[in-house]
């Protein structure tokens, strides 16, 4: 595991096995939509909504991980105001790059996890906002 | 109680949610400071608020000095101001701006009850939860709705953060300060007359 932090992990979730499984399943979705909106925000040069939304894809990072991927999120929530060197696109790579295998290791570890907990409920209606993660709970 | 979480971003929406009902409180959410301006018009319930600091339309900060200005009104008058709790993922000496940082800082000085950072566990909400809770109850015995108003009063003076106000309101205080204090005198004197004349006869 490189990006997964248990002792995050633990101290987010507690107990609440199920809850972990379903922030996993759609984790994927979270992230895409935030990675989606830093994109939009560099090409236009929008400094306010990239700060916004880099603040929080570094939230949503940091339920799982306090490693490198948090650093980089935490390192292009520093830039969003102003990228006078022009590093966050190439950060930007790095930083997908990560997310992706960040999600591969929370799923591997909801894979070895489900069979010993009870199924997750159903995302209540109201939860997820029509722009950002509104996608349906996947499963694992 | 009932506690409102506002995050623009959905996930924390859901996991913030499932926290607060796993510990035995009701969750009610809002995905931007005008959605959860609107909410606390019409819920005179809602108890407490659990605001991000960074938003799209408002921050945490200036939602809480909206909401200051609302009227809460129930059957039994205006209903207290809930709590509010600020959470922010920027962290001080971290990655936080310098905005963010007089922001927090401006969060501790105007009336929030706590600031959380991302991420916590449902122990550091739970403990922060309790002692709202417990304050809540004592103020429900302390607190009439004129000693509520006068304190909401006092706390949008302070989030006007601005030094010449707060002077003027304390210069105007002052005078009715001191007719106060002569009548809680007076109160006194008459408690401790009706005791004495109690203990005559």
């Amino acid at each position: 595991m490189r990006h997964v932090d248990l002792k995050r992990v633990r101290h987010s979730f507690g107990d609440a096995g199920p809850l972990f499984l379903e922030m996993v399943a759609s984790f994927r979705s979270c992230s895409n939509d935030l990675v989606t909106r830093i994109e939009d925000a560099l090409q236009a040069r929008d400094w306010t909504e990239l700060y916004s939304a880099t603040h929080g894809l570094l939230e949503v990072i940091g339920v799982f991980s306090s490693g490198s991927v948090e650093d980089l999120a935490a390192e292009m929530a520093n830039l969003a105001h102003d990228d006078p060197t022009g590093q966050s696109p190439q950060m930007l790579d790095s930083l997908k790059h990560s997310l992706s295998e960040l999600d591969v290791e929370l799923r591997s570890i909801a894979r070895l996890l489900e069979p010993f907990l009870p199924h997750p409920p159903a995302p209540e209606r109201g939860h997820f906002s029509k722009h950002v993660c509104d996608v349906p709970v996947e499963s694992i | 109680m009932r506690i409102l979480i506002v995050d623009d971003v959905g996930f924390m929406r859901s996991f913030l949610s499932r926290m607060v009902e796993k510990l035995q409180h009701t969750a009610v959410v809002a995905d931007s400071g005008s959605t959860a301006l609107e909410m606390l018009k019409n819920d005179s319930t809602i108890r407490v608020v659990l605001t991000d600091l960074i938003m799209r339309d408002v921050d945490g900060v200036q939602l809480y000095r909206d909401a200051l200005a609302l009227e809460r009104l129930t059957d039994q008058g205006s209903a207290a101001l809930p709590q509010f709790i600020l959470m922010t993922a920027a962290r001080p000496g971290r990655n936080a701006q310098p905005r963010d940082v007089e922001r927090i800082n401006l969060a501790k000085k105007i009336g929030f009850f706590d600031v959380l950072y991302k991420p916590f566990g449902e122990a550091e909400l739970g403990d922060i939860l309790r002692k709202i809770n417990a304050g809540s109850s004592d103020d429900t015995v302390a607190e009439d709705t004129l000693t509520r108003q006068a304190a909401d009063i006092m706390r949008q003076v302070i989030a006007t953060n601005d030094p010449a106000t707060v002077q003027k309101f304390l210069a105007r205080v002052g005078t009715d300060l001191k007719k106060m204090d002569d009548l809680a005198s007076q109160l006194r004197r008459t408690s401790v007359q009706k005791t004495l004349s109690f203990g005559e006869t």
